[in-house]
């Protein structure tokens, strides 16, 4: 029943994330990761990291189906609220049609879990509305145990009819769905199920459990309608093995007693009797086993059956006085319990199961109730989250130590950086980046060729420049062809400067450039070098956050503590009533017992008082 | 008769538990989740601060022609990670997941990246790959992802680094 409940979970957690076979479609790094631990059923892992992605903004692309899966990861995990309150705000803003039905469904999804069935079916008819192919089977098994909750078995049936044929799931609903025909309106129908589930071709566990339980039911069913022979053929295929073996025996020893053959149900109960006394059906075979006996006329075996019986009945009556005295101690729990092993404090609870300790058979039916799962569950989970503390209380140390290392190597390097930054600062290189590219466009929008002339130019141009001035001082002493020749060499100097300045401008702008790209690198490596000098803020909030953490981590043990203290008291107070029920049937069987034994004598003193037609009496052994 | 007055308390406890027990553990698990929290997100910036860390990650595009087995990561000729992969986390990383390989610190500037992968191809062939790639770090968090895809002319893995941005 549990491995069903795992794979109802499973598949309505799957609807979260709906890719399957199709090019990879993640455009973030975080919802990826999330996902990873998610579909691996990590959930505590993936909620951590998920919680840490929306406090670090590294969602936007993803943001609400991240949304959709924290919703889906605190439904699984045991946080309702923590999920209505996700799916609401979620629903709340203007998300895509696929996001909102996706939510839908998980909503739905976490009323059933809470048992509010009309309001699941509510939001399932309502606000789902048609979905997509990935979501089809998730919608309908859904709505399928939600009408079944509901008693509505025919809807539920039309809802199972959308699966397909061969899903587990498919076979599981099924099996309910049929035995509510067969104990209701449609008995007919119901057995008709119940043959093709137990004519399934053997498989899994799961589906051999299934086979089993169709087969059961249908026994049961054809014995309390007077079908006895056809109730014997199908428990003669009863497997031996697997959860339901013992009441596969008694049923077939009952069905062989029906049936009045006594010496074929003897053997079948003696098969029985070879258990652990502690199982229910033991017991009662411990019990049908005199009376068989005495149906076959050997009243001497009967009398010593019913007193093997009263004897292992006091005997078991003493050990689960034992028992309770164990429970009540708190060593049933402990001896029950083991040491668990993780591989790390974040890994998911692995599938403990109670050790096979000497009572164990007591308890067997009521481990495998989800009273028991949950309980147990929950207990482990608080192991888990109490060994992830007390890792953190251990690594707490060595991150002191790290935070000291980084605020000496910060106040070794800030004082450096600071003085860098100054001197960067009283450098002004963009100013005066700035205004050499003014310079430059005033230079191209006049055409004027000197800012562009080589060294050796210059040199001419100045030197043209001095002549020029020169002999201009000479005034009338000036020889006009003096002039004549200045001019022309500063007519060839300007045509030579000239004659290439496009190629000599753009050279420049290239200079130019390359040292704005520079001191581009410059800001950038100035931004980290003041980031990196005011990054005592962030160590100083550190500082008070690490002490804050250790006293929250040291209040979460003791709450952990407590709560698994009762959730202990809660299993050993179950466990109790296990064995209450357990010792009142036994009270009841040996009182049968006694009664029997007595009817054996009362019987035998009779057949003594009455003088037989051979003359002497029968002696009482 | 202390037995019998342990027993009573249990009993009396187990009533009142139920929903009420429930609910405190889901509060318990709320607060455990928020430290948690705060202490991982402490440590990464602790160990790999924003202007050193390099994040390397895994995700697989369909797998029809390869199924890791396990990978092996090299950074600047060191090894940095090595990985065994479970059929779940195949199923994860086929369903589109996205696996972090590891975290490391490293210094601004080019550095190289080499992962050795190996797995099952088409008809259970165990297949051997090796890819190489660059990246160049700069200010913040870094980010390298190596994708493998399936080449469908060839029928065969394809991987290949890419920096995720």
């Amino acid at each position: 029943m549990l491995k069903w409940s795992g794979v109802v979970l499973l598949l309505i957690s799957s609807l979260a994330w709906g890719r399957l076979d199709k090019p990879h479609q993640v455009q973030e790094l975080a919802y990826g990761e999330v996902a990873y631990l998610y579909l691996q059923g990590d959930y505590f892992a993936a909620l951590t990291r998920a919680q840490m992605a929306l406090e670090r903004g590294e969602v936007d692309v993803h943001r609400a189906d991240l949304e959709v899966l924290l919703g889906a990861m605190y439904s699984a995990y045991g946080m309702p609220e923590d999920a209505e309150r996700v799916f609401s705000a979620l629903l709340d803003q203007q998300v895509s049609g696929e996001v909102a039905q996706r939510a839908w469904i998980h909503l739905a999804g976490l009323y059933y879990r809470q048992q509010k069935y009309a309001r699941a079916l509510e939001t399932l008819e309502q606000q789902a509305g048609t979905q997509p192919e990935d979501l089809q089977e998730v919608y309908h098994s859904l709505r399928a145990r939600v009408l079944m909750r509901l008693g509505r078995y025919e809807e539920a049936a039309e809802s199972l009819d959308a699966f397909a044929a061969n899903h587990p799931l498919n076979a599981y609903l099924r099996y309910n769905l049929a035995i509510s025909w067969i104990n209701g309106k449609h008995p007919g129908l119901g057995q008709e199920w119940l043959w093709e589930l137990a004519n399934l071709p053997p498989g899994a566990q799961e589906v051999n459990a299934i086979k089993d339980k169709a087969m059961l039911a249908l026994a049961i069913y054809m014995l309390r309608s007077d079908q006895e022979d056809r109730a014997l053929q199908l428990l003669r295929d009863a497997r031996l093995e697997g959860p339901f073996a013992d009441v596969s025996l008694l049923l077939y020893a009952r069905a062989l007693l029906i049936e009045n053959q006594p010496a074929r149900a003897l053997p079948v109960l003696q098969k029985l009797d070879r258990k652990s006394i502690q199982r229910s059906t033991v017991q009662e075979a411990q019990l049908a086993i005199p009376y068989l006996y005495e149906q076959m006329g050997d009243q001497r075996s009967a009398r010593q059956a019913f007193q093997t019986a009263l004897e292992r009945f006091d005997g078991l009556e003493e050990y689960l006085l034992e028992v309770e005295a164990r429970i009540a101690n708190g060593d049933w729990f402990t001896e029950m319990v083991g040491e668990p092993r993780w591989s790390t404090a974040m890994d998911p609870v692995p599938p403990f199961l109670p050790k096979r300790v000497k009572s164990f058979p007591t308890f067997y039916e009521w481990f495998a109730t989800r009273e028991f799962q949950h309980g147990w569950h929950n207990y482990h989970e608080l192991m888990r989250q109490r060994n992830l503390l007390t890792q953190w209380q251990n690594t707490l140390p060595s991150m002191q130590t790290m935070l000291d290392a980084h605020e000496r190597k910060h106040q070794e390097v800030r004082p450096q950086a600071q003085a860098l930054l100054r001197e960067l600062s009283q450098q002004d290189f963009q100013g005066r980046l700035t205004r050499l590219q003014g310079d430059y466009r005033t230079a191209v929008s006049d055409q004027e060729p000197l800012p562009f002339a080589t060294d050796d130019e210059q040199r001419l141009w100045q030197a043209q420049q001095e002549a020029e001035r020169k002999t201009r001082s000479w005034g009338k002493r000036k020889r006009p062809d003096m002039t004549a020749k200045l001019d022309f060499y500063k007519g060839v100097l300007l045509w030579e400067m000239q004659q290439d300045i496009v190629p000599r401008q753009w050279q420049r702008q290239q200079e130019l450039n390359d040292i704005s790209a520079m001191l581009d690198q410059t800001r950038e490596l100035r931004s980290r070098v003041m980031v990196a000098s005011n990054r005592v803020q962030r160590l100083d909030f550190f500082r008070q956050e690490l002490p804050a953490l250790e006293q929250e981590l040291a209040s979460l043990q003791k709450r952990g503590e407590r709560l698994m203290r009762r959730q202990q008291y809660s299993l050993q107070a179950s466990a109790f009533e296990q064995v209450t029920v357990t010792r009142k049937r036994l009270k009841r069987f040996s009182a049968a017992a006694h009664e029997g034994l007595a009817d054996l004598y009362n019987k035998a003193l009779r057949t003594r008082r009455e003088p037989p037609a051979g003359g002497s009496e029968a002696p009482i052994e | 008769m202390r037995q019998v007055v342990v027993l009573l308390l249990m009993l009396v406890a187990s009533q009142i538990q139920g929903a009420e027990l429930d609910q405190e553990l889901a509060d318990f698990k709320r607060d455990v989740l928020e430290v948690n929290k705060r202490l991982l997100l402490l440590e990464e910036e602790l160990l790999f601060p924003a202007d050193t860390q390099v994040g390397i990650y895994v995700s697989l595009d369909v797998g029809h022609y390869f199924q890791p087995d396990s990978i092996t990561l090299e950074l600047d000729g060191e090894v940095l990670a090595s990985h065994l992969y479970t059929e779940r986390e195949i199923r994860a990383l086929k369903n589109g997941a996205v696996q972090r390989l590891a975290l490391a610190n490293v210094k601004n500037g080019e550095h190289e990246i080499t992962a050795f992968v190996t797995g099952m191809g088409p008809e259970d062939r165990e297949i051997r790959r090796g890819v190489t790639g660059q990246f160049e770090k700069r200010h913040g968090r870094h980010f390298v992802q190596l994708h493998i895809e399936d080449d469908k002319a060839k029928q065969q893995p394809r991987l290949l680094f890419r920096d995720w941005r």
